[in-house]
Formats: C-alpha cells, sequence, structure tokens
C-alpha cells in the first residue's frame, strides 16, 4: 500500500494562505487510511485543529469535510464533486496521485496536499511501516529470496553489499537494516546461497522513472 | 470441545476435559474465551481443536549462575561421599521456588549422610509455604547456614570456597551447588505473538499488572503459571493452578461478558485495515469474512474503547451512543477504573464548575474531539489516567498520554496554548490526591 | 430461594459476595462495623511515578459493585452469635442493634473475618510506645491518605521538624516464638519497601534504613531484592534491632553488623515498625461453632471436607497472606461455592 504522513499543521496552514474562506478537507478510504494519515479520523481531527486556529485567529472560514473510498478514480471523485465545487479550497488528504486526480476532474479547483506521500510500504508493527519496493518496473525477487536489493539495500546494489555494512546494519544510517545481509541469510536460511554467485547486470533503468513518466495498458480491457 | 487446553505441562484434573499441546506447535488461536479455535500442527498434520480455555505451563529456563559449577534442581541426585557446599543468591536473589529446592536438596544430603558437611551459603531466605520448616528441619539436622555479604564469599572451581565474617576467614571444600536463574521458557516470545499476548518484563506471559492476579494473561481465557508467568511463579505454584482450574470450571455454567454495551463494527464502513486487532489489548478483534468486516468478540472484550478511539475510518461506536451535546469550559475526564472511582467518594462540591464524564480507559481519547473542545478560549481538558504498570488494559494509559503529548505539540507549534490539556495519573483510593489536583488545575498551578 | 451468607465484608469475603451475586445468587453479606473493607480501607495507593502493585485499587471497586450489586443484602454492626440448622439448610443468627436477626435458607456459608494487626494485640505494645517518632507501618497511613498536602509531614506524623531519617524494623509480631508468632506474615517486606519507596519518592534527602531478618518475596508479583533497594538508595542491613533508646539527636537503634560481628548504633529521627497478621480473636468460638480445627497459632482450618458441609474459610482467617492473594482467594471460593452448587442442581453430574 502507499503509506504517507500528513503535513505538520504549520505549513498546512501555510499553505493554505489567507484568500479563502471555505475549505473541504477529503480524506481517501484505503491506503492512506489504513497507513493512519488521511482517514476519516485524521480529516476530523485536521478539521477541528484548523477551525481552533482560525477560531482565535478571528478568521471566519467554512471547514467542510468528507472521506470517499478512493481518490484515485473519479467515480468516487464524482460522488463529492458538487461540494468540491462549492468551496474556495479543497485539501486533500490523498497520496499525491489522489490530489491530482481531483485537479483533473475539476481542472478550475485550488487542490492542496495535506499528506507527504512517503512510499509503498507495509505494516510492520501497529503505527509504523517499512519501505519494501520502489516500483521500479521489473522485479528482480526471484533472485534474491524475496528480499529487494533496488528497495533495501540503500544504494541498490545488485551485486552484493558495499563496504559500509556492520552489524548487519547500513552506513547510512544504524536503524536501517543492511539489505544485503537480509539478502544473504534468507538464501543461506533457504539453502540457495549460489543464486549469489550469478553475476548481475546493471539494472536496466528505462522500465522506471528514467523512461519518463509511465503508463500501462491492460490489453483484453482496453480499447486502443 | 475441551475445557481447558494445556500449553506445554499438564496438570491433572478430573472433572476438567484437557488436551495437552506442545508450545512449539501451536500456529494460531482464534476465538474467545469459552470457544477458543487452537491451531496446531502435529507431524504435518494441521488440527484445530475447540476449547474454553487455555493454559500455558512451561518450566524455566533455568542457567547456570556461575560457570562451571552444576546447580540444584528438582532431579539432582546430592553426590554421596563427600562435603557439599549449597550458594544461592550469588547473582541475584533465587526466588522462593528455588530456595526450596535447595533446602530439599541439602537436608535430602545431610538425612543420606550425616557424617558429612554440609554448608549453605545465603543472602536472603524466602520463606513461604512450607520453606521455614524446611529450614528449620534442615538446621536441625546439622546442615550449617552461613549469610554473606556480596563481595565476602570468594567461589574458587571446582571445590573450594572463602567466606569472611567480621575479621574472621573460613575456608571450605567440597562439591558446589549453585542456584539456577530462573529465566521465561524460550518457547514464549512465540507463543505471545501466536496467542496474541502483551508479554510483561523479560518476556513471561503476564503483564504483572494487579487487575490479571493471579495468573491470568490480557486476553481472557488464557493463563499463564509456574515458568510462563513470572520470575517467581512457582512460590506459589499449587494455588496457583488451583485458582486458575477453579476459575475455568465457573467459566462452564457461569460466563458472562465483563462488560454491558455493545461495540458495534459497521460493517459499510470496516475498511480492514487491522488497527483495532493491533490496538486492542485483549485480543477481542477478529476478522468476519462473512461480513468482510472486523467483529467484536463481546466475551473477549474489556471495554477500554481503544478500538473505537483508534479505528482511522471512524467505523466502531458504542451501541445506543448518543451525540453528547457540546460543553464549555474546565472538562474533566476520568478514567472508570481510577479517577471516576476516587470522585465517587470526595465531597461532590469539589467537582462544581467542572465538567466531568467517565470514560472507560484514557486511551479511549480521540484527538479529534479534543481539538473539537478546545474551541472557546477558556475551554481545557484534564485527562485523568491510571498509573503506569497498574492500567486495567495494560498499555492504554501510555496510548492516552501519547495522543496528549501529540495533541499538546500540535499546539504548541500553532501558537495555541502550552498548557490547555494536560495528563496525570491517579488511582482509585486517591480521592484527597483528585480534590487538590483539581483545586491547582483550576488554579493554573499543576 | 436459598441464600448465601458471606461473615466479614474485608476485601475476602466483599470479593467471594460480588462474584456470587454476579453468577445470580443471593448473598447476605455480615458486616460487624458500619463500613466494607475490613482491614484494608485505611490503606492508600503507593504508587509514586509507576504503580507498585499494592493491590488496593482492586478493594475500591470490588466494595463499590457489592454496595451497588442487587443481589447482595448487607448487614452492618451485625455479630453472629449463633448457627443452626444442617448442610444446605442452615440458619444464622445475628445479632444487630441489640436484637436478633435470622438469616435463614443458608445452602452456603462463607466464613471471612480475616486477621488483626500486631499493634492491635496488648502484647504488641512497645515500651516505648507513647513517643510520637516511633510509629507502627499502619499509621503511615494517614499520611499517605493525605499526601496531597505532603509539604507538611511533620503535621501529618505530628513530629516536631521534618524527618531526615528513617528506620523501619521488619519482623515485628512475625517470626519469634516470644511473640508467639513464628510465621511469616509475608506482607510486611512489601509493605516497607512500598513505603520507604514513596517517602524517598517526596523527600529525595530522606535516609532510609530497613533492618530485617530476610527479605521476602512479597506476593504475586512485587520482587523486593537488593539491586532494587540499592537503586533507590534505601539502606538494608540484615538484622533485628536489639534497644532503641533516646538521645538527643533523635532515637538511637543498636544493632550488631553481622558481617563485621561488631555491635553499632544508628541514630534516626523516626522509627517505623512493622506489624505481623495474627489470628483474630473470634476464631476460636468460630471453630466451634462452625466445626473448624485451630492452628498452632490460631488461624483456622476447616476440619471436614468444606463442599461437604458448605461452610467455607476464605482469606486470611486461614493464614497471613497479601492483597492480591486474599482477593484471588475470595474468588476461588466463590468459584468452589458454585461449582459446588452446580453439582447438587444437575444431580451429581460433574460434567454439564
Amino acid at each position: 500500500m502507499i503509506v504517507g504522513q500528513q503535513k505538520k499543521a504549520e505549513e498546512i496552514i501555510k499553505m493554505l494562505g489567507e484568500d479563502w474562506e471555505s475549505l473541504l478537507i477529503a480524506g481517501c478510504g484505503t491506503c492512506v487510511t489504513v497507513s493512519l494519515a488521511g482517514g476519516e479520523r485524521e480529516v476530523e481531527a485536521l478539521a477541528n485543529l484548523l477551525k481552533l486556529y482560525y477560531g482565535k485567529k478571528g478568521k471566519k472560514v467554512t471547514i467542510s469535510t468528507d472521506t470517499i473510498t478512493r481518490q484515485c478514480d473519479f467515480e468516487f471523485i464524482d460522488d463529492i464533486g458538487e461540494k468540491i465545487e462549492d468551496h474556495d479550497i479543497i485539501l486533500s488528504l490523498a497520496c499525491g496521485v489522489g490530489v491530482q486526480h481531483i485537479v483533473q476532474r475539476h481542472p478550475l479547483k485550488i487542490v492542496y496536499p495535506g499528506l507527504n506521500t512517503s512510499f509503498y510500504g507495509a505494516t510492520t508493527a501497529v503505527g509504523e511501516w517499512a519501505e519494501r519496493c520502489i516500483g521500479c518496473g521489473e522485479c528482480v525477487l526471484d533472485r534474491f529470496g524475496g528480499v529487494c536489493p533496488v528497495a533495501r539495500c540503500s544504494k541498490s546494489l545488485l551485486n552484493g553489499p558495499c563496504g559500509g555494512s556492520q552489524d548487519g546494519k547500513c552506513e547510512v544510517d544504524d536503524d536501517i537494516d543492511c539489505g544485503w545481509e537480509l539478502i544473504y541469510n534468507r538464501l543461506k536460511d533457504i539453502g540457495l546461497l549460489e543464486k549469489l554467485l550469478v553475476y548481475e547486470d546493471p539494472k536496466d533503468w528505462q522500465p522506471y522513472r528514467d523512461g519518463g513518466p509511465r503508463k500501462l495498458t491492460n490489453k483484453e480491457y482496453y480499447d486502443e | 470441545m475441551y475445557d481447558v487446553i494445556f500449553l506445554g505441562d499438564s496438570v491433572e484434573t478430573p472433572s476438567l476435559k484437557q488436551l495437552q499441546v506442545a508450545p512449539e506447535a501451536v500456529t494460531s488461536c482464534k476465538g474467545k474465551v469459552g470457544e477458543f479455535f487452537l491451531r496446531f500442527r502435529v507431524n504435518g498434520e494441521v488440527h484445530e481443536e475447540k476449547t474454553r480455555a487455555i493454559v500455558i505451563n512451561l518450566p524455566h529456563q533455568q542457567e547456570q549462575s556461575f560457570a562451571d559449577l552444576p546447580v540444584f534442581r528438582e532431579n539432582l541426585e546430592p553426590e554421596q561421599e563427600k562435603n557439599l557446599i549449597f550458594i544461592q543468591d550469588h547473582e541475584e536473589i533465587a526466588p522462593a521456588y528455588v530456595n526450596r529446592i535447595g533446602l530439599e536438596k541439602a537436608l535430602q544430603a545431610i538425612r543420606d549422610n550425616a557424617s558429612r558437611q554440609v554448608y549453605y551459603f545465603y543472602r536472603s531466605l524466602r520463606f513461604t509455604e512450607g520453606t521455614d520448616q524446611l529450614y528449620e528441619e534442615a538446621r536441625r539436622s546439622g546442615v550449617a547456614f552461613f549469610r554473606y555479604e556480596e563481595d565476602r564469599l570468594q567461589i574458587s572451581p571446582p571445590d573450594r570456597l572463602t567466606y569472611q565474617r567480621g575479621g574472621a576467614t573460613m575456608e571450605v571444600e567440597g562439591k558446589i551447588y549453585t542456584a539456577p536463574l530462573l529465566k521465561p521458557a524460550p518457547e514464549l516470545e512465540k507463543l505471545a505473538q501466536v496467542l496474541r499476548i502483551i508479554p510483561g518484563e523479560e518476556g513471561y506471559l503476564q503483564a504483572e499488572n494487579v487487575y490479571l492476579a493471579p495468573t491470568l494473561t490480557g486476553r481472557r481465557g488464557i493463563y499463564a503459571v509456574g515458568g510462563a508467568r513470572s520470575p517467581n511463579g512457582l512460590a506459589g505454584f499449587e494455588e496457583e493452578i488451583k485458582y486458575t482450574l477453579e476459575e475455568i470450571e465457573a467459566f462452564k455454567f457461569n460466563l458472562e461478558p465483563l462488560v454491558e454495551e455493545d461495540r458495534e463494527v459497521d460493517d459499510r464502513k470496516c475498511i480492514l485495515c487491522y488497527t483495532c486487532y493491533r490496538v486492542c489489548p485483549h485480543a477481542a478483534l477478529e476478522e468476519n469474512k462473512e461480513k468482510d468486516s472486523m467483529e467484536i468478540l463481546k466475551d473477549a472484550c474489556w471495554g477500554c474503547n481503544g478500538c473505537i478511539s483508534h479505528c482511522p475510518a471512524g467505523a466502531i461506536s458504542l451501541g445506543g451512543e448518543e451525540e453528547e451535546e457540546r460543553k464549555w469550559g474546565l472538562q474533566v475526564l476520568m478514567c472508570e477504573n481510577s479517577a471516576e472511582t476516587a470522585r465517587k467518594k470526595m465531597p461532590r462540591e469539589n467537582m462544581d464548575g467542572f465538567i466531568s464524564r467517565e470514560i472507560p480507559c484514557s486511551c479511549s481519547i480521540k484527538k479529534e474531539e479534543i481539538y473539537g473542545s478546545l474551541q472557546e478560549p477558556e475551554d481545557r481538558i484534564l485527562i485523568l489516567g491510571c498509573f503506569e504498570e497498574s492500567c486495567k488494559h495494560l498499555e492504554g494509559d501510555q496510548r492516552g498520554q501519547r495522543i496528549v503529548d501529540e495533541v499538546n505539540e500540535t499546539l504548541a507549534s500553532l501558537d495555541l496554548g502550552e498548557d490547555r490539556v494536560r495528563f496525570e495519573r491517579l488511582s482509585p483510593p486517591m480521592e484527597q490526591d483528585l480534590a487538590n489536583l483539581l483545586k491547582r488545575w483550576r488554579e493554573g498551578q499543576l | 430461594m436459598s441464600r448465601i451468607a458471606v461473615i466479614g465484608g474485608g476485601i475476602a469475603g466483599t470479593t467471594a459476595a460480588v462474584e456470587l451475586g454476579r453468577a445470580g445468587n443471593k448473598v447476605t453479606l455480615i458486616e460487624k462495623t458500619d463500613t466494607l473493607g475490613g482491614n484494608i480501607k485505611d490503606y492508600g495507593c503507593k504508587a509514586v511515578d509507576k504503580c507498585i502493585k499494592c493491590n488496593l485499587c482492586l478493594v475500591d471497586e470490588t466494595i463499590l459493585a457489592a454496595q451497588q450489586s442487587p443481589q447482595i443484602e448487607i448487614i452492618y454492626q451485625g455479630m453472629v452469635n449463633d448457627l443452626t440448622g444442617k448442610p444446605g439448610d442452615y440458619t444464622l443468627s445475628v445479632e444487630k442493634d441489640g436484637e436478633f436477626v435470622e438469616v435463614e435458607n443458608l445452602e452456603n456459608i462463607i466464613l471471612a473475618t480475616g486477621f488483626i494487626k500486631w499493634s492491635d494485640l496488648e502484647t504488641g505494645t512497645p515500651e516505648f510506645s507513647d513517643d510520637t517518632r516511633v510509629i507502627w507501618a499502619s499509621q503511615l497511613e494517614e499520611f499517605m491518605r493525605r499526601r496531597a498536602d505532603h509539604s507538611r509531614p511533620e503535621d501529618i506524623l505530628q513530629l516536631d521538624s521534618i524527618p531526615r531519617s528513617v528506620a523501619f524494623i521488619q519482623c515485628n509480631g512475625s517470626r519469634s516464638i516470644q511473640e508467639k508468632a513464628r510465621y511469616c506474615s509475608k506482607i510486611c517486606c512489601g509493605y516497607s519497601y512500598r513505603m520507604a519507596r514513596v517517602l524517598k519518592h517526596f523527600y529525595p534527602d530522606l535516609e532510609a534504613t530497613i533492618f530485617f531478618i530476610d527479605l521476602q518475596e512479597a506476593g504475586y508479583f512485587l520482587d523486593v531484592n537488593f539491586a532494587e533497594l540499592d537503586e533507590l538508595g534505601i539502606k538494608y542491613v540484615n538484622c533485628k534491632p536489639i534497644d532503641v533508646s533516646n538521645t538527643d539527636d533523635g532515637l538511637r537503634i543498636l544493632y550488631e553488623n553481622q558481617q563485621e560481628g561488631a555491635m553499632e548504633t544508628l541514630d534516626v529521627d523516626l522509627l517505623v515498625l512493622s506489624e505481623g497478621l495474627h489470628p483474630n480473636a473470634a476464631n476460636e468460638r468460630w471453630s466451634m461453632l462452625f466445626n473448624m480445627q485451630l492452628d498452632t497459632y490460631g488461624f483456622l482450618y476447616p476440619l471436614l471436607d468444606e463442599e461437604e458441609t458448605g461452610i467455607f474459610l476464605a482469606g486470611s482467617i486461614k493464614g497471613p497472606r497479601d492483597i492480591a492473594a486474599t482477593i484471588s482467594d475470595g474468588k476461588r471460593v466463590a468459584y468452589r461455592v458454585l461449582k459446588q452448587k452446580q453439582l447438587c442442581e444437575s444431580g451429581g453430574q460433574a460434567d454439564v
């Protein structure tokens, strides 16, 4: 899932500026609800906090809230289409995809992001997420025992660790597990260490961002 | 349906239908007290059995307290001909159980052979059930007891020891046995995970919380005894196990929910994010595949409302709960397990001028509600939770504290006041403290 | 409908009554004073920065539950006078306000009249009892109750000034042949440890010393050990002092430093004496009335199978135990009563 983190209230207030009277805070009910950053509860909390802030400032504002199932599909956005039109500013608590999708559907509206979209990750503990994939477009997990060197090695090395790995930790930060140590231990545990003897060619980064913004079609569904 | 499944050693109970399962075989445990579904794998085959209750009964891991020296334990046969030296409390004070084993072995040794010397060195004897008589008997039978200070005993393995007391020094020789150090059984870490039990200190399966006395874990219907419960888990083992089995027996004809109210998950709003499942300290939530929604198991619920306040989709609510009318001013939210009990014992007039509300646990506060309740300049909120380690919901006080910390940090960053929301801890017998606290808070003197 | 009588509204009796009430039984709780809680009700929470598991929080909850339960009838200031009838149908005669009340149709009776403190025994009073600087451990409870105004401890404890030092002497009224109590009272080590901790919390400069014979494992939870005491800056001396005398500087404690084999003295401003638990004087009468046996020290144990007679013992009437163990025992007895009732109703079939 996409993991996001709510922007600091200070930053949001600065972003909103002075020139508005009505604000719609729009939550997203999928990934960012699960990553506890942009679901119904976060939307309510932010709305009440902003009301408190503008109330103290003496600025008269209307703040509304709504949370839809997914902001990355027009059909859901359309559920609150009128509401979007009726407000000066839309603050989307979805990932960057959701923000842009509202913009695309409502080309004349001002839409701001309330989150920093962080990474694709998994829940590792309640309230904790960790990056597991960068969406490189060409999966290599088969050769590395199911541990991704691209996402989990700070340097995305494909042919073994750098010299900075120490006690299983990455030289970039002690909190980061060395991805290569994980790969090695995993392959050792399942008796497939010989996989590492195969030299990996330099990765083709074209399917990733280096080929420009990506687009996908499914031939079965998509009518060219 | 079994009445009890023992993970680890079983205890004979004629009136309970029981099964014994190796702890390492357990793969999952769904359901609730009265009807657990325990899955385990034996010889590659997966079994699922229903049981009313589960008792985890594993021996401690016994470690040597002194390298190269044997430890005394229940099945030890003390060496025959030699003088014997027993040492306890060398690394840490031995719990009563170890104390008893040591005394038993020393007594056995002197009875086996009265002509030899049996020395017993200790820092503190633990006199619980029967140990005092053992000590008396051992002393009368000729075991020589010596109390030592930490730095006054020099052990030279394998069989020499120097003991200092006052100006005198004594040297003794004999086969040395030392007290074992008791550590949690190695299986406990995985069991905590599989059974969804919040472990206590050192990884024992009971969080040493007063509400769990004597043997309950945070998950109703699952009990930890002996080496699964605590370092001193064996001191009152007999009593613990009797209590546990009698409570399980009582479930057969009297299993009432601990809470009256219904907490409901709205299956249209639930997105199966499992936050409630992870937050619940009592493992009272489970996925209902048919409804495609999480579900609260009422018999397992202790009523903290942590799931309600933490659900990111706002899908869980207290059945029949009505929107409370907005109230302004000095608002006091009191945990029903501590401050609220104290309030009931306090003169009524101490509450004059405060708007108070009973909450089931401080973890049930919602930041959105706090912001919503601070809209007027004179609005302030005091949240009264329980002392650390006495929270009925194990971690509820810490969750409450974290919510308040986050709220305060945000409020401060926006210049909305430094001290408008306050978290304090109380206990039920502290009605005078409560009165004093309220007075000082009102005057802004906390 | 048959009832269950619980004699004694201390924590054991109240816990049993609440459990039985919850399971749908009619209970009559007979308490000799006008409040529930027994010995425990005067004790205060010992938490400082965190809970140290004195278990008192459970007591209030249980008392409130008993008072609010529609299933439980409480007879305050009631003294049990006589027992008649036979197993399955007992009648208790209870004296209340000079009159006798009959509590009839009793299927079970739970006897839970607890203990008395060493200080409540006449023999327990030390010679220097009129010195305000020497107090019983339970007297510290006044301080606990008023800890909210802890800035004036000398007023609370009625001393001339804030104490700079305090000593606790353990095993008073326990583990002594002279004091007719060779047993360990089980609660005092934990109590003094907790109190020393509380005092150190409020007065970090206070010098606290504990004299003890041995450190006991205090209950299900708390494990007092030397390392813990060291960490808290509480000194400990392994011995029972020989003498206490008055000096200009305070109280002088004479004791043997066993390690050095020498006599030493310690001057303190405040001396706290632990109190062992002793059997209630009523136990002798109970033994005859309810056909129970007195042990060497005067605690009770059943002569016949409790399930047969329907008369159960609960809590510290059987011997010293701490709050957690007493609560557990109260519950246990309730479970046993419930099981017995179930068996009777199902005609002796164990498996339901």
